[in-house]
């Protein structure tokens, strides 16, 4: 895993219509996302598509009002990230019936 | 998970002040006693933003800046610079000329060609955040510069194509006395030689205005006391 020093943390309410997590990747860098916590505050199921740009990249099913879902379960200092962004890429979310709240922990770096 | 070899620091091989210098040109050896030194960097320096399966860049890169200076020339004939770098992504391969239009680091008969196999450095090799190899080490003088060129070997486009140059800026006296001369070259003297570009075809000529500060003729002798012993 990266140094801590440069760990960060992104948060958003992710709704139907769509909303970016975080910021824009900068030039010359890459976002190591090496954690995403969700919690599912519609009440029933709750499918969230994690997307890069436009592109779905990871989809999150929930079945029930405030379930959560982690990932790793166990972040260690050694941990492969879950997702890589480059340069000008934009982490995002959308859902399918309700709000969704996501916490992911990131780093930047070349 | 990837293992990585405990290599020695390259800033162990920073010269300091009063340290010997010797470079070998085609026309001989120049030596330089270093007066005083000064820490810079380039990082990073963006070969590619992106580089696709396959691909090189479309030119040589003498790695400038905005208003095309040479990071790798020293503005003023009043410096020398020594450089190590290291490269991001991992599997991107690093060519290299020195001068720039001299390919360098062949193995067979034949120039080495950029994409091909031989005389590359890639970042496995010489880290982006290190530690650097020495083969990514060179010096340069004012009107001396080397070109770089990079090639993606992999069936992915490959993003962040980066140097990271960490840099020494060294003032020097030029060393002219013969018998001084002869002791460093033959090792009587600590010193750190340098053959500035490699062998094959030769080392990079001197530029003009060092081969009249160093003296010609004993750029020629150094070059007879070498191959005599002395």
């Amino acid at each position: 895993m990266a140094r801590r020093e440069g760990l960060k943390a992104a948060y958003a309410t992710v709704t139907t219509a769509g909303v970016n997590i975080g910021s824009e990747v900068p030039t010359d860098f890459r976002r190591y996302v090496y954690s995403i916590k969700t919690a599912n505050l519609y009440a029933g199921a709750n499918s969230l598509q994690v997307r890069r740009n436009a592109t779905t990249i990871d989809r999150i099913e929930h079945a029930t009002r405030y379930e959560m879902w982690k990932e790793p379960e166990d972040p260690k200092e050694d941990s492969l990230p879950v997702y890589v962004l480059t340069a000008g890429e934009q982490l995002s979310g959308i859902t399918d019936n309700g709000d969704c709240w996501v916490r992911v922990l990131y780093v930047d770096a070349p | 998970m990837r293992s990585v070899l405990l290599k020695q620091s390259h800033e162990e091989l920073w010269l300091r002040e009063g340290y010997l210098l010797a470079m070998q040109f085609a026309e001989g050896w120049v030596c330089f006693r270093i007066l005083g030194w000064e820490p810079s960097n380039v990082k990073p320096y963006r070969l590619a933003a992106s580089l696709a399966a396959g691909a090189q860049l479309a030119a040589w890169d003498e790695i400038k800046d905005s208003e095309t200076r040479r990071y790798t020339e020293p503005p003023d004939e009043r410096f020398i610079h020594h450089y190590f770098f290291g490269i991001n992504h991992p599997a991107a391969r690093v060519y290299f000329q020195y001068p720039s239009r001299q390919d360098r680091r062949s193995l067979v008969a034949v120039e080495r060609a950029v994409g091909g196999d031989v005389g590359y450095v890639d970042g496995d090799m010489s880290p982006y955040d290190g530690p650097f190899s020495l083969k990514s080490e060179f010096f340069t003088a004012s009107k001396l510069y080397p070109a770089f060129q990079v090639y993606n070997p992999l069936a992915d486009t490959i993003h962040n194509v980066l140097l990271n140059l960490d840099v020494m800026r060294y003032t020097y006296q030029l060393l002219k006395d013969s018998a001084l001369v002869q002791r460093i070259l033959l090792g009587e003297v600590r010193r750190r030689m340098y053959t500035v570009g490699g062998v094959d075809p030769s080392p990079v000529s001197a530029p003009s205005w060092l081969q009249e500060a160093a003296g010609k003729e004993l750029m020629a002798w150094t070059q007879k006391l070498m191959e005599t012993g002395g």
